[in-house]
């Protein structure tokens, strides 16, 4: 290792050490006590908290529904995130506004995007039942239902990620080489087949390593559900960090909330390598 | 190109409908949120949405005469600033390495970072509140932009170690043929080939840090309060204020959006030399 | 010789300073509560709500009125995680603040563990309080009787609510019904009657978050005659599954899911508050502080059309809501005396009246504001007709008891709401919700060693 990666590399460990390594210790310590949130006392449990936690249908439901609205969203995030980009890349005249006007939902904060969507989902307020009004359709009660408010929220997150997705893969196209696409076109290739032959593959890594970034903060997604519809109608809506929040500060068993923790962040890992391994195995991670 | 008068109009307009569809889509809900900081409360609610109307600045008026709103909204800046030059300083150069080191455990390494991000953050309050009392780190901005560099110094890395990597590496080698020192090769020929994903990474970071919630609502108590914390009081439980909350909300967007046109417009002006360059 | 003139200063001295509190009771001039004789600094948390607003406008008349008082932060913080946010503080050694505004779902728990200071023996002392300028008797006895924990009152009353039937006299009168439901089966045909689908015949909360089904719930609940507990606070076996129960369950969800204004299912507060506005729906039972938005003619649809009544009962009699929210005195404050002086100020008859006028504050807690013309005349709706239900529902109906407030009350209504939300949605019967329910409610309170099987 070069002398200049030492000067690199340690300012950045010790400071995720110390700022995240450590707390992250002391969660996976406590998530074999039975502390509670503000209690002197705690006990040593060992496995007990993890056996509770595998007999605990309402995590398992928390795992389904953390899982069916990372997915969705993140392939709405990642299919309009990149159409946007590349419709925004090529040189027309409404490119640049593009380019401001699309990036606008990260502007807000979550909280108000939560506040917002949950306004425009509402049934009693001109929003998106309105909308749907004009083309004949009788928009439901959105949060009475559980599928419904699933779609509320997946539709809510996607359109404030889309940008971030779009930050991203726009900045990756820009600095694609345009040797290889201007040879394709000499070649005599139309522009779908460049796009997907040629410009995709040489995204790959930029696509690859976003997706799988927004990914994990997919799965940690919290202050939308907790705004828009409180983990219902019932458990309907109710992910991972919600339940843990719930466990942890609602009912004050911090032991109990670290195991939840500790299973989350080991699920996120576990669907994290293999999409590195995939990502290995198609070529687009060194 | 070589395409057909047709098929270039047939893809201009679609392109143009698809452009237009995502404008509504992401502009709508935003667009409301003004219309509602801009209207009486039965004028911003009223079935069907009127079009034209006189706007009101009440709600305006009254968020400013909260006390305090500056401050809030001063907070928020430096936190946000801060936090994000810290990170891009430390995180950059660490994903250099990161990217073109070539030394045992470095995907472990690469990994690892990913993986400080993997633990909902909810969790994280408990251990630094007790700390940051002790450590009188309490209600005070530099210790609230310590807590956002745990996440913004991963999201730096991770996003730069893919604008490196796309970096061939013979201009490495070229420079060290010309005698230069891996930190001269470094800072003046590699950091400006990625400026661009670095001004990205920083966006992201800022805007990140801006919209923080849970921290701040915890960690603060009076002087330190950050306008998204201010933000939340006027959706009080009993008595909701959705002028002043859209009002606040508008105010609180205006210096990121600037932010992010302006470095738009410092994004262009770069690509433009690169392009000309390259 | 100097000895004799020390000894007689010193007697004298002494005599001057014990001399006020001898007269006891009966004081002519301005009251012996010792003010604190050094400046000191309070800090002051309050909670975002109906009551308590607007207070750093108003400082300028406590300072004048204590000049070695400054009151350094007055902050209102966001009622969502108020609790959590209080008690992180609180478990910290608690100095950050002096005076906290105590909500009524954590309250017993802050009491109980030692953070927030015993009211009682202030209120007694002369040398704190002066009784007749405090009037003790003047808060509503419901809250005081809500404040109680263990015989103890660690809190006084800020906000004090009930819900009331909010019902439009322009569809009643179309409809013709001649009078507003006085029982819960009364209620649901009056609802088939009134019911479209674009102007829903009632609304409630149905959601499961706190302060959301489980504020208006309970009413039916017990007038069917069921419990959440079997016989607060003696015996606490949970039997939110009784046959009562299931019943008061099924009409609830019976009512909203046929006769329920859209999005009634999943409504909290702001939910309801803003269909109201938009003249959604045809009846309301909900807290009456809200009433100020429904009347304003700048946000409301239905300004000036809204009547109101009682809130139903059923078989087991009426049982209308009650909630309070207290100002407590941190263990941890440093300035105690300066805290006590400004929670006398703020819960002070002036102090609230000025609230109820330039503030709109409806959720008052003094006899004497409540009954204040200048009060009545303000809030004038329907001719007085609120106010009238009000007097009558607080004075005769209300009991100070309505949901089992202990340190573990956040869990117990999480899990009854989660029971509510999955029968309004439709995702489980009645039965097996509420078996559920009870299930983990047995759980709770046998953790939390109220009994041991």
């Amino acid at each position: 290792m070069r002398r200049i990666d030492y000067l690199f590399l340690i300012p950045a460990l010790v400071v995720l050490v110390a700022l995240v390594a450590l707390p992250l210790g002391q969660v996976f310590a406590q998530s074999f006590t039975n502390t509670k949130l503000l209690a002197a006392s705690k006990q040593f449990v060992g496995f007990a908290n993890y056996l509770k936690l595998i007999q605990d249908k309402r995590f398992w439901n928390s795992v389904t529904v953390t899982l069916l609205l990372a997915s969705i969203s993140l392939v709405l995030q990642v299919s309009v995130g990149l159409g946007l980009a590349i419709v925004v890349q090529k040189d027309f005249v409404l490119s640049r506004l593009g380019r401001s006007l699309f990036v606008v939902p990260i502007v807000l904060p979550p909280v108000v995007v939560a506040i917002v969507w949950r306004l425009l989902f509402s049934s009693v307020l001109p929003g998106i039942n309105y909308f749907l009004s004009l083309v004949g359709i009788d928009g439901p009660a959105w949060f009475d239902h559980g599928w419904s408010a699933r779609f509320a929220i997946i539709i809510a997150h996607a359109w404030y990620c889309v940008p971030y997705v779009m930050l991203m893969l726009l900045a990756g196209l820009e600095s694609l080489p345009l040797e290889p696409v201007s040879a394709a076109y000499v070649d005599g290739a139309n522009g779908w087949q460049i796009f997907v032959f040629i410009t995709l593959p040489m995204l790959k890594p930029v696509l690859i390593f976003t997706t799988i970034y927004r990914a994990v903060q997919a799965l940690k997604i919290f202050g939308l559900v907790y705004i828009m519809t409180g983990g219902g109608p019932g458990v309907s809506t109710e992910p991972m960090s919600y339940h843990i929040w719930r466990v942890g500060f609602a009912a004050y068993k911090v032991g109990y909330a670290s195991t939840i923790a500790v299973m989350m962040f080991f699920l996120i890992l576990v669907i994290v390598l293999g999409m590195g391994w995939y990502g290995r195995r198609t070529g687009a991670i060194r | 190109m070589y395409q057909t008068k047709l098929h270039r109009a047939v893809s201009w307009s679609a392109l143009t409908i698809i452009f237009l569809i995502a404008l509504v889509v992401f502009i709508y809900p935003v667009y409301w949120l003004m219309t509602i900081s801009l209207k009486t409360l039965i004028e911003a609610f009223r079935t069907p949405p009127s079009l034209i109307f006189i706007p009101t600045f009440r709600h305006y008026v009254r968020l400013f005469a909260q006390e305090k709103f500056l401050l809030y909204f001063l907070n928020s800046i430096i936190m946000s600033l801060g936090a994000t030059l810290v990170a891009l300083l430390v995180g950059v150069p660490a994903a250099y390495s990161l990217s073109r080191g070539t030394f045992r455990g470095k995907n472990a390494l690469l990994f690892a970072i990913l993986a400080t991000q993997m633990a909902p953050p909810i969790l994280f309050i408990i251990p630094y509140f007790t700390v940051y009392v002790r450590i009188k780190l309490i209600d005070t901005r530099l210790g609230m932009i310590i807590i956002y560099l745990s996440f913004t110094l991963a999201l730096v890395i991770w996003s730069m170690r893919a604008f490196f990597d796309d970096i061939p590496g013979e201009l490495e080698d070229a420079a060290k043929i010309d005698g230069a020192s891996d930190f001269q090769t470094f800072a003046r020929i590699i950091v400006p080939l990625v400026a661009a994903g670095a001004v990205a990474a920083g966006i992201t970071s800022i805007i990140l840090c801006w919209n923080q919630f849970v921290f701040p609502l915890i960690l603060t108590r009076h002087r330190a309060v950050t306008a998204t914390v201010a933000l939340m009081k006027f959706l009080a439980a009993e008595a909701e204020d959705w002028g002043l909350m859209a009002s606040g909300s508008i105010v609180l967007t205006l210096p990121v959006l600037f932010f992010s046109v302006l470095i738009r417009k410092f994004l262009t002006r770069g690509l433009i030399a690169g392009a000309l360059k390259g | 010789m100097k000895k004799v003139f020390l000894l007689l200063g010193i007697i004298s001295l002494s005599l001057l300073a014990i001399s006020p509190c001898w007269s006891g009771g009966q004081q002519s001039g301005p009251a012996a509560v010792e003010e604190p004789a050094e400046p000191s600094e309070i800090n002051v948390l309050l909670m975002a709500s109906a009551a308590g607003t607007g207070l750093n406008d108003m400082l300028a008349d406590f300072e004048s009125k204590h000049p070695l008082i400054k009151v350094k932060e007055l902050t209102y913080a966001p009622a969502a995680d108020y609790d959590t946010k209080v008690e992180l503080e609180l478990a910290a050694g608690g100095g950050a603040y002096d005076v906290i505004w105590a909500t009524g779902r954590s309250y017993s728990r802050w009491a109980l563990s030692g953070w927030i200071v015993e009211i009682g023996p202030i209120i007694k002392d002369p040398k704190w309080t002066d009784a007749a300028s405090f009037n003790f008797e003047d808060f509503l006895g419901g809250s005081l009787r809500f404040l109680d924990v263990e015989g103890k009152l660690y809190a006084l009353p800020i906000l004090n609510t009930t819900q009331v039937m909010f019902y439009r006299g322009d569809i009643f009168e179309k409809f013709g019904i001649a009078k507003p439901p006085d029982t819960w089966d009364e209620l649901m045909e009056v609802a088939k009657k009134i019911h479209t689908p674009e102007v829903g015949a009632i609304g409630m909360r149905g959601s499961r978050v706190r302060g959301g089904v489980m504020w208006p719930f309970p009413q039916v609940l017990y007038g069917y005659g069921g419990r959440i507990v079997k016989d607060f606070p003696k015996d606490m076996h949970p039997v939110f599954d009784s046959p009562e129960a299931i019943e008061a369950a099924e009409y609830y969800a019976e009512l909203l899911q046929k006769y329920g204004y859209k999005g009634t299912l999943s409504a909290q507060y702001k939910d309801v508050s803003l269909a109201m506005q938009q003249g959604k729906m045809a009846i309301l039972i909900d807290g009456y502080p809200g009433v100020g938005p429904y009347e304003d003619p700048e946000k409301s649809t239905v300004a000036g059309k809204l009547r109101f009544h009682y809130v139903p009962g059923g078989p087991a009699g009426r049982w209308p809501a009650f909630g309070a929210h207290g100002l407590a005195i941190t263990t941890g404050s440093q300035n105690k005396q300066a805290s006590w002086e400004f929670v006398k100020w703020t819960l002070s008859t002036e102090r609230q009246l000025r609230a109820g006028l330039e503030k709109n504050e409806m959720a008052l807690t003094r006899k004497s504001v409540l009954i204040h013309p200048e009060y009545l005349k303000k809030f004038n709706y329907a001719d007085g007709e609120l106010m009238r239900v009000l007097a009558e529902q607080f004075d005769k109906q209300v009991r100070s008891f309505y949901r089992p407030m202990t340190a573990e009350w956040g869990e117990v209504e999480d899990a009854t709401a989660l029971a509510m939300s999955k029968v309004l949605a439709g995702e489980q019967s009645a039965a097996s919700a509420l078996k559920e329910a009870n299930k983990e409610l047995y759980e709770i309170y046998k953790e939390a060693g109220y009994y041991k099987e």
